[in-house]
């Protein structure tokens, strides 16, 4: 694959700065006739690069200029599918359709990145919107069996109900304010120059 | 003079200031002819260089593309153009802004025969960056870059060039036209609505809106439609325009966009049926002005909306409540859905699974991290650039002759009407010496 020989982009999948590859492919793809050519190209890694950026609107536009042939093939439509149960906020899909298809490598490792990404937004998430939730639930949207989930909520200070199978979620402290420091001071002294020119 | 006698000019007239300005008048005065030598012209340009005879090469290439649309793309125009429009020098081809726009339109329109805008992108942005005095301007290549974004769907490549704030325009300096800059809000708002920042989106669509016009063009109609949906979207009405507005558009909006201002008046007080029942009666309409995905979103908002209604009054409330009020199946959809709002940032709440409550909270951010304190310091910063270049402006405008002539001679005028209903016989004395 021509763009794979970018070095650049070699580079990021190999030192696992999975934000970069985006990137880069929006660039050459301007540059070169090779994206319409569907064996030339790393069309899933394409569009899983702007998902692991968070970019959804970007991975559909990608899909959308996709060309015919390369939209066929299977790990394009995995790749879809994982989309569209982010897209949609389909938590529980999400995981299937991370499982569901074999990733080859160097798309795996930016896969396994997006997993764990993933799972970290969805824990903060968690954390924010519940005060109790069934132990099976949260693994069902956390994507782990629940021996697992119980290991990780409990570091984070979660307490677990035996008898009820219910979570009581931590919330963690609120961050103070941080203090002003001298560029603020500086700051301000040039807002009332300038509010005194008038 | 013939051809070759002009090629030699070039050569010999693009090394300083006054040499190009020579030339540029030399190529002003053959511009009708080089047109009816357009075969002969290809091979002119072999003869030069792009970048160290840009102003002649600039001028010859714009004769070889043909004018208006293009039946039968050239892949000879397109190779030279984009190699031009990549390597020239931006000294010379300033000099003719309007002749740099034709070439960089003339090779959008070859790629779009072709159904290939997406080569266009890269040369466009280059040729815009070249074009604009700064970042502060706007061109009317802008608005081709952007159109031909949304052609390719590369929408997030469009972004670094809509996040500069746009605060200059300079007919002398770019050759920007009305039009070009109605065209650059309304694409720009596509863009935004195609990436789904609907506040950006409807900045840019009103700014197009306001521009001030004489006549109802076909692209504010557009842009208007398009700005009555997003604002459904976005915050759930449609709130009434700025008085700046140009009054005849404001006229035309309610007989051009009927279906439209209808759809907004109902959309807080219908019920979900009615208004869907509405869509489907107008449906070709909407499809026609390339809006029913607009209007999906629009009815879909609805439920969110509604659940953010509950939280205004209620501290809280069931799960099956929410359901019934949302008009969702049961408490398991309603659970997900409230989920989905928090993670978005539309709602602020907990959900207690084992009671089956969702209690609501206040807004967390209590605006005192160094987050806030940076957002706080990029936007007063930005406040105090607008206001020095504002402040510029008004004394480049009080300075200036034409304005204080028309001040001048309103001012007379006024002092006349004043004094012409009085009696005082003395007044027509006084006013001769004013």
């Amino acid at each position: 694959m021509a763009a794979y020989g970018h070095h650049g982009l070699q580079d990021a999948f190999q030192t696992g700065k999975f934000g970069l590859v985006a990137g880069i492919l929006d660039e050459l793809e301007l540059q070169s006739a090779d994206f319409d050519v569907p064996d030339n190209w790393p069309h899933a890694a394409h569009m899983l690069g702007h998902m692991y950026n968070g970019d959804l609107v970007d991975a559909r536009f990608v899909w959308k200029r996709l060309p015919e042939a390369a939209k066929q093939t299977a790990e394009v439509q995995a790749a879809l599918t994982l989309l569209q149960c982010l897209w949609s906020k389909d938590y529980e899909g999400t995981w299937a359709a991370l499982s569901s298809h074999a990733w080859n490598p160097p798309v795996s490792g930016l896969v396994g990145g997006l997993a764990l990404k993933t799972r970290e937004h969805i824990f903060e998430l968690l954390t924010r919107a519940y005060s109790h939730i069934p132990t099976s639930k949260a693994a069902a949207l956390l994507g782990l069996p629940e021996q697992e989930t119980l290991q990780l909520v409990q570091q984070q200070g979660w307490e677990h109900d035996p008898a009820t199978a219910v979570l009581k979620v931590h919330q963690p402290p609120v961050r103070p304010g941080d203090r002003t420091s001298l560029d603020d001071l500086q700051r301000l002294t040039e807002y009332v120059a300038h509010l005194e020119q008038d | 003079m013939t051809l070759q006698q002009l090629v030699n000019s070039i050569q010999h007239l693009s090394g300083t200031e006054a040499d190009l300005s020579t030339l540029l008048a030399k190529l002003k005065a053959q511009e009708s002819s080089l047109r009816q030598s357009q075969a002969a012209l290809i091979n002119c340009l072999r003869a030069l260089d792009p970048v160290q005879h840009s102003l002649g090469y600039l001028y010859l290439l714009d004769a070889t593309g043909s004018e208006g649309l293009p039946v039968h793309a050239s892949e000879e125009f397109i190779g030279l153009a984009v190699g031009f429009l990549q390597t020239c020098s931006t000294v010379q081809i300033r000099m003719a802004p309007d002749k740099f726009v034709s070439v960089s339109r003339k090779l959008k329109e070859h790629l779009l025969v072709l159904h290939q805008p997406r080569r266009a992108v890269l040369p466009l942005r280059t040729a815009l960056y070249k074009l604009a005095p700064s970042s502060d301007y706007v061109t009317p290549i802008h608005a081709e870059f952007l159109q031909v974004c949304t052609l390719a769907k590369c929408y997030n490549s469009a972004v670094p060039i809509l996040q500069a704030d746009i605060s200059d325009v300079d007919p002398a300096k770019t050759a920007m036209t009305p039009r070009d800059l109605m065209l650059y809000c309304y694409y720009g708002g596509l863009i935004h609505i195609g990436r789904k920042s609907y506040a950006q989106a409807l900045d840019l669509l009103l700014q197009g809106l306001t521009a001030p016009t004489m006549v109802v063009n076909a692209i504010t109609l557009a842009a208007y439609k398009k700005y009555a949906l997003v604002s459904l979207i976005h915050q759930g009405n449609l709130p009434p325009l700025p008085k700046y507005m140009p009054t005849t558009l404001q006229r035309s909006l309610k007989t051009e966009c009927q279906a439209y201002q209808e759809f907004a008046a109902g959309y807080g007080v219908k019920s979900n049926d009615e208004l869907q029942a509405f869509v489907t009666a107008k449906q070709a309409q909407f499809a026609e002005d390339g809006n029913g995905g607009l209007v999906r979103l629009a009815l879909e908002a609805k439920t969110k909306r509604s659940i953010q209604r509950l939280t205004q009054t209620y501290l809280t409330l069931s799960l099956a409540d929410i359901a019934q009020a949302a008009n969702l199946r049961d408490a398991g959809q309603a659970e997900l859905y409230v989920l989905r709002m928090i993670d978005a940032g539309d709602v602020h709440a907990q959900i207690d699974a084992s009671q089956g409550m969702v209690r609501f909270l206040e807004d967390p951010e209590e605006y005192n991290s160094a987050a806030v304190v940076a957002r706080l310091a990029t936007t007063i910063d930005k406040s105090i650039h607008l206001a020095q270049k504002l402040q510029a402006v008004n004394n480049m405008v009080s300075c200036d002759k034409a304005y204080l002539n028309k001040l001048h001679v309103k001012e007379r005028h006024s002092r006349y009407e004043d004094t012409s209903d009085m009696s005082d016989p003395m007044a027509e004395g006084r006013l001769s010496l004013a």
